[in-house]
């Protein structure tokens, strides 16, 4: 399983807006909860959308959630 | 785990046993009617179970999981090619360009090239899985 050069804080971001389960954001965003996983774990590079998505949920800009890699 | 993971644990399941129960059957039946055990692929069928809906707005399947059908597909169709042109050069080399194939050559050719594209794409998207 090899990790992206996308880091993200969705885990963090959940814990913060209520301790808001996985499941719940995969349903605001309209994805499996297993793609949430592999979402937090950096195991998947979202698309454009659902990034944008997941952002919008938090109600922060797109690049407090998603961090490139300095080495990437 | 994914619906399309289980699917395709199902369906590589449902396709490995019904190769081994064609060697199996070879010996006792012959190659033409042990091609009776291809008909253990109708149980394919049942793979649709796995798509029911608990509840009604659940997401089935999503962009991750449609990368990874279309990664598993191109995979799949490469191998299938490599197959079919593998066994009609063996057909040729075998009958001849001007030979008459037997219909249970054909039909032998048929369903191996099936479960070929089956094995394959069910193991292509477990690994695609794995790796995401």
């Amino acid at each position: 399983m090899s990790r992206t050069a996308l880091t993200n804080q969705i885990r963090r971001l959940r814990f913060e807006n209520g301790e808001m389960t996985q499941e719940e954001l995969a349903q605001r965003v309209r994805v499996t909860r297993q793609t949430i996983i592999a979402l937090e774990s950096s195991r998947y590079v979202p698309s454009l959308l659902l990034a944008l998505r997941i952002a919008r949920v938090f109600d922060v800009p797109v690049e407090e959630v998603f961090h490139l890699d300095k080495n990437a | 785990m994914e619906r399309h993971r289980k699917l395709a644990v199902f369906n590589l399941g449902v396709g490995l046993r019904t190769g081994f129960l064609f060697l199996c059957l070879i010996p006792m039946l012959g190659p033409r009617r042990a091609q009776g055990a291809f008909g253990t692929l109708g149980l394919l069928a049942f793979g649709q179970l796995f798509y029911r809906r608990k509840q009604p707005d659940e997401v089935l399947d999503d962009e991750r999981d449609c990368e990874v059908m279309r990664r598993a597909g191109k995979v799949s169709f490469a191998i299938f090619w490599i197959y079919f042109v593998g066994a009609l050069t063996t057909v040729s080399l075998f009958y001849g360009g001007r030979g008459f194939v037997p219909v249970g050559v054909v039909e032998l050719f048929g369903w191996l090239g099936w479960l070929v594209l089956l094995l394959v794409y069910s193991t292509a998207i477990l690994i695609q899985y794995r790796r995401t």
